[in-house]
């Protein structure tokens, strides 16, 4: 009879120490999986992107661009008036005719494949009110005549994902300290059907956390700048 | 007359708290000029080696290579093929 009762006590003990486990497991995963990176707009907000003036002229001359790209003709007859669109935009209007029958994850892959197939290109510092600019920020049309580099592809991606009709919520621009290769590196982060995808420049699409040993600096898209460094005392509501 | 004093001071309460709402916006505005500053210098710039045996989908493969093919005659350096 002690036997039995001691035997069900030991059961017992066992299921509570399984259930603890797999409750610990669970959220060690869930947690490791999803906390590289949050699209929660209020979380790291720093600002509106209008207050960085350089991302906000290379928004406006995108702008530009993408309305001289729309009204031109892919092959005007001689007689025409109309603009000939240049090889760079026959080329995006194909890829944008070839889209539409595709899945919003298909689109991601075309999309990431797409700008990694263009020459890589370092910026050269541009100085400016007596500061040194290492980084400028290049419009789709510039990166498609031009190539660029890691910032350059991630923008690429996210402007022609925007023309696709994704919303500008949904994609962000992502800048983050690299361990491995002692630099910094830009990629384009999707929040994709409750999945955050991250499109790598060497064609592969990462899915949930990055990897451990980078560490996000900052965000940016069309509605705002994210700041991940923390700072003491800073506001953090949007 | 303690109505009228209690409003005075209740509308130079007011006015403070609008002051110190206004530094508020200031000193926030400065912080983030200053962090903005900071980011716009750092340089980024990590080149990584294409991987060409990503999986890919069929149907994104076959869009790929038209558009390999609509661009076979281009000449624009900006496309490479490393």
């Amino acid at each position: 009879m002690q036997t039995q009762e001691s035997k069900r006590l030991k059961f017992h003990q066992h299921r509570v120490l399984m259930v603890i486990l797999s409750s610990a497991l669970l959220t060690t995963f869930s947690h490791t999986a999803y906390a590289g990176y949050s699209f929660d707009p209020g979380k790291d907000f720093l600002a509106n992107a209008d207050q960085w003036p350089a991302w906000q002229h290379t928004l406006k001359r995108h702008g530009q661009q993408m309305a001289e790209f729309r009204s031109c003709i892919p092959d005007p007859g001689p007689d025409s008036q109309a603009t000939p669109c240049s090889r760079k935009h026959k080329s995006l209007q194909h890829l944008l005719e070839r889209a539409v029958g595709l899945s919003g994850r298909q689109k991601i892959d075309l999309v990431n494949r797409y700008v990694n197939r263009y020459r890589y290109r370092r910026d050269r510092p541009q100085h400016r009110q007596g500061k040194v600019l290492r980084n400028s920020w290049q419009t789709l049309t510039e990166f498609l005549k031009r190539g660029g580099d890691c910032e350059d592809y991630a923008t690429a991606k996210y402007f022609i994902l925007r023309e696709m009709g994704f919303a500008a919520e949904d994609l962000r621009v992502v800048v983050g300290w690299e361990r491995a290769n002692r630099s910094y590196h830009a990629l384009l982060a999707v929040n994709f059907n409750g999945h955050i995808l991250f499109l790598e420049s060497d064609n592969s699409i990462k899915r949930g956390g990055y990897r451990p040993d980078y560490r996000f600096t900052y965000s940016l898209n069309e509605v705002g700048i994210w700041d991940h460094k923390p700072v003491p005392g800073r506001h953090r509501s949007m | 007359m303690k109505t009228l004093l209690l409003l005075a001071v209740s509308s130079l309460a007011f006015a403070a708290a609008a002051d110190t709402q206004e530094q508020k916006i200031q000193k926030r505005s400065l912080v983030v000029n200053d962090r903005i500053e900071v980011i716009e210098r750092i340089d980024v710039t990590t080149e990584k080696p294409l991987n060409e045996s990503a999986p890919t989908d069929p149907a994104v493969r076959a869009i790929l290579e038209e558009l390999e093919a609509l661009e076979q005659t281009d000449q624009d350096p900006a496309t490479s093929q490393d």
